[in-house]
C-alpha cells in the first residue's frame, strides 16, 4: 500500500469565555477508543467546522500534503511524535493572561491524516491542496481546506492524530512560547 | 482497489488528557489487515536466534512466516527505541507488566503508602539555582500512567494484569550499606556546617556511589547540602539498573528530606547512581534503563557561584571516574579560559564510626536528624538506622583525625587545631584528567529496547525483551 499524508495545524488567539477550545477538547476526549469511519468522519467534520469558525482568530499556521510513500510516513510519524512527545505543550500553567492589554493566549489544534494513497477522496483532497505558492498561507487557504475535509473517507484513512494544545484553558500558549524555535515552521497566516 | 476494503475498525492506541495537551491517535484494523493481504506474509524470526537486541542497532529484520500456526502474519520489523520513551508511553513497566521488584535491601513496613504521591515535590530543590540542575526523571516515574497501549497478543492464552503505578507498588528499603552512608554524609555536613569558603562562592558536593547509598549519604548530608537528583531513568522489573533499589531509598527517606525543607541550604549535593552504566551480557530479558549522568558544565557551575566540587566516591577503589563524567570533571580543573573550578575526590569510605568522644564539643546526630526519628514512612516500631547511641561518625575513624579533613581538602577558610593527626589519604591527591575516550554523549545502543514494530506504519505492538514471548503476536492481526 502507498500512502499520502495531510497535516493542518493551526494556532488560534485563545479569548476567554469562548468555547472553541474546550468543544475541540471534548470531540477528541469523548470520541471513542473503538470506533468505525463514520464516527470518525463526523469527528473530523465537526472539529473543521469549529476551526472554521475561528478563522478570524488564526494567528499561525501550517498544512501539508505528501504524497510520497516514505515521506507520508515519516512525516505522519513526526506529526505524531508532536503529541506523544508533548513537544508544543506548557510544563506549567500560564495563566489567564490579559488579552486586551498585550498578553494573548494561544490554543494550537492539529489533524493528521495517514491516507490510502489513489482512494477518490484521497485524490480529491490531494486536488484540493493544489494551491499557488502566492496562497499557500492565506486564511482563505487554511478555511478552504478544512472544508475541503468533508471529502476524506475513513475506510482509506490508515490511521490519525488530533491533538489541542492546552487541555485547560489556564496552560494556554504566550507569545513568549511561540517565539520559541520549536513553533517555527508555523507560519504567519496572512490576508 | 479501494471498493476491495468494506468498512473499516479503528482502534486508538494512544490517548492523552493532561492540562497541557490533549489528544489521540487511531488506527484503521481494517486497512492494515488489508495492508496484510497484498504483502507476503512474513514474520520475525528474530530474537530467539540472534539472542540480543544490542545486534540489531540499526536493522529491520523481516521474518519468514510460522506456517506452525498457519496464520498469515503481518511484516513486523525490529527498532530500538529509547527505553525511557517507550516507558513514558506504555508504562514504566513497559513489556514486562505486573512481574514484581525484586529489592535489594530491608523492607520496612507498614508505611503511608499516600504520602509516595509527594515524593516528587518534596525532592525539588527550593533553591532556583539548584533546581536548574535537578532532573525529575526518577520521581516522575511514581505517578507515570501509560499515554498508549499494545494492541493485545492474538496468540496469548492468558490476560495481561491492568497496570499499576509505581506509587501502588514501591515498597521504601534500607540496607546496613546505606546506614553507613548516611551517618558519613552526616559527619560530612557537621564538619562543613557554618564554615565559609575560601573564595566566599558554593561549594557542591557530586555524590556517586550506589543510587541507594548516594540516597542516604545525601539523607544525611541534608540539613547543609540540599539534594539536587541527576538520575534519569526509570524503574523496570527487568532493568539493568536497578533504579527501584534507588527510588525505595528515597522513599524511605521522604521524611528526612522533608523535614530538612525548612532550612536553607546554599550548597547543593548532586546526587547519581554509580550503577547508571551497568554491564550486561545476555540481552534477551533484560531492559537497558542505562544513562549517561547530565553533570552541569564548568560555564554553567560558575554561572551558579560554584566554584568547588567535592566528588564523593564509595572507597578508595572508586577512581577514576566514569566516562560521562571525565569530561566535566576534569574539564573543571583544566579551564584554561576562565578561573577553575576545583574538584577533588572524597571517599565516603573515609568516615567511620567511634565510641571515642569528640575532641571538642560538637553536636551529636540529633534525634530531629535521623532518618527513624523524623517521621519515616516506615512505622515507628522499625528498628533506627544507627548503632547505640554513644558512636559518632568522623572522618578517619577517629575524633583527632576529624577535624583535619579541611585540610586535605582545602576548601573552607580554615585552620587545623593542634594535637590532631591528618588522615593519609590516596582519592585526596587524585587528579582528574581528561581520558582521549570519554565523551559526554551517550553510545547509541545505551538505554536503549527492541520493538516490534508493522513495517510501514510504526505501530509498535510489542516489546522484544523475552525469548519467550510470542514473536508472532501480530499474526492474529487485531482482536477485540
Amino acid at each position: 500500500m502507498e500512502h499520502s499524508v495531510f497535516a493542518i495545524e493551526l494556532c488560534m488567539r485563545l479569548n476567554p469565555g469562548d468555547d472553541a477550545r474546550a468543544r475541540l477538547a471534548d470531540l477528541i476526549a469523548l470520541h471513542p477508543s473503538a470506533t468505525d469511519p463514520g464516527t470518525k468522519w463526523s469527528m473530523l467534520d465537526e472539529c473543521a467546522r469549529v476551526l472554521v469558525r475561528q478563522k478570524d482568530l488564526y494567528v499561525r499556521g501550517c498544512w501539508d500534503f505528501f504524497e510520497t510513500d516514505a515521506k507520508a510516513l515519516a512525516d505522519y510519524d513526526m506529526w505524531c511524535k508532536g503529541m506523544i512527545t508533548r513537544e508544543g505543550a506548557r510544563t506549567s500553567p500560564s495563566g489567564a493572561g490579559d488579552p486586551y492589554r498585550a498578553e494573548p493566549r494561544y490554543m494550537t489544534f492539529t489533524i493528521a491524516l495517514l491516507l490510502q494513497k489513489g482512494d477518490s477522496g484521497e485524490r480529491s483532497l490531494a486536488s484540493y491542496c493544489d494551491i499557488p505558492e502566492a496562497a499557500l498561507w492565506k486564511r482563505a487557504t487554511f478555511v478552504r481546506i478544512l472544508e475541503a475535509l468533508k471529502c476524506v473517507n475513513f475506510a482509506y484513512v490508515k490511521s490519525d492524530v488530533f491533538y489541542l494544545i492546552p487541555g485547560e484553558e489556564s496552560w494556554g500558549l504566550t507569545s513568549q512560547d511561540l517565539q520559541h524555535k520549536k513553533f517555527e515552521y508555523l507560519r504567519l497566516v496572512e490576508d | 482497489m479501494s471498493t476491495q476494503i468494506p468498512g473499516g475498525k479503528y482502534q486508538r492506541d494512544v490517548s492523552i488528557n493532561e492540562p497541557g495537551i490533549v489528544g489521540a491517535r487511531w488506527w484503521n484494523r481494517s486497512l492494515i489487515e488489508y495492508d496484510k493481504s497484498q504483502s507476503r506474509r512474513k514474520v520475525l524470526k528474530t530474537i530467539a536466534i540472534a539472542g540480543g537486541v544490542a545486534l540489531f542497532v540499526g536493522l529491520a529484520v523481516k521474518g519468514i512466516a510460522d506456517a506452525g500456526d498457519g496464520g498469515d502474519n503481518e511484516d513486523v520489523s525490529l527498532a530500538l527505541k529509547k527505553s525511557i520513551e517507550m516507558q513514558r508511553q506504555y508504562g514504566w513497566d513497559f513489556g514486562a507488566r505486573g512481574q514484581a521488584l525484586v529489592y535489594d535491601g530491608v523492607k520496612l513496613s507498614p508505611f503511608d503508602r499516600s504520602k509516595l504521591a509527594d515524593l516528587a515535590a518534596v525532592m525539588l530543590p527550593l533553591d532556583a539555582d539548584h533546581r536548574a540542575f535537578h532532573r525529575p526523571t526518577l520521581t516522575e516515574s511514581l505517578g507515570a500512567l501509560p499515554t498508549a497501549t499494545l494492541p493485545p497478543d492474538p496468540q496469548s492464552t492468558t490476560v495481561e494484569p491492568a497496570f499499576a503505578p509505581l506509587k501502588d507498588v514501591l515498597v521504601p528499603a534500607e540496607s546496613q550499606a546505606m546506614k553507613a552512608a548516611y551517618y558519613a554524609g552526616e559527619a560530612l555536613a557537621r564538619l562543613a556546617a557554618g564554615r565559609e569558603t575560601v573564595d566566599g562562592k558554593r561549594l557542591g558536593l557530586l555524590v556517586d556511589m550506589a543510587g541507594p547509598e548516594s540516597v542516604a549519604f545525601a539523607a544525611g548530608a541534608a540539613d547543609v547540602f540540599e539534594p539536587v537528583l541527576l538520575f534519569d531513568n526509570w524503574p523496570h522489573p527487568k532493568g539493568v539498573v536497578a533504579a527501584h533499589d534507588t527510588l525505595a531509598a528515597l522513599a524511605f527517606y521522604q521524611p528526612r528530606f522533608q523535614a530538612a525543607r525548612s532550612t536553607v541550604r546554599k550548597w547543593p549535593a548532586f546526587v547519581l547512581d554509580r550503577g547508571r552504566h551497568a554491564t550486561y551480557s545476555d540481552a534477551s530479558d533484560r531492559f537497558d534503563n542505562r544513562y549517561y549522568a547530565r553533570f552541569p558544565t564548568a560555564d554553567a557551575l560558575r554561572a551558579k557561584g560554584i566554584t568547588q566540587i567535592l566528588y564523593v566516591v564509595p572507597g578508595g577503589q572508586s577512581t577514576p571516574e566514569p566516562p560521562d563524567l571525565n569530561v566535566p570533571l576534569s574539564e573543571l580543573v583544566t579551564d584554561a579560559v576562565a578561573p577553575a573550578v576545583g574538584a577533588r575526590v572524597l571517599s565516603a569510605a573515609d568516615f567511620q564510626w567511634s565510641t571515642a568522644p569528640p575532641l571538642t564539643p560538637t553536636p551529636t546526630p540529633s534525634a530531629s536528624a535521623s532518618p527513624s526519628a523524623s517521621a519515616p514512612l516506615a512505622s515507628s516500631s522499625s528498628p533506627p538506622p544507627s548503632g547505640p547511641k554513644s558512636t559518632m561518625t568522623y572522618f578517619g575513624g577517629r575524633p583527632d583525625t576529624d577535624a583535619t579533613i579541611w585540610s586535605l581538602y582545602p576548601v573552607f577558610k580554615y585552620t587545623r587545631p593542634d594535637g590532631t593527626t591528618m588522615l593519609p589519604s590516596t582519592v585526596a591527591d587524585y587528579r582528574f584528567r581528561r581520558n582521549a575516550v570519554a565523551t559526554q554523549t551517550e553510545p547509541t545502543n545505551f538505554g536503549v529496547v527492541g520493538v516490534m514494530v508493522v513495517a510501514g506504519t510504526g505501530l509498535i505492538v510489542a516489546a522484544a525483551l523475552n525469548r519467550a514471548g510470542s514473536m508472532n503476536r501480530f499474526s492474529g492481526g487485531w482482536s477485540g
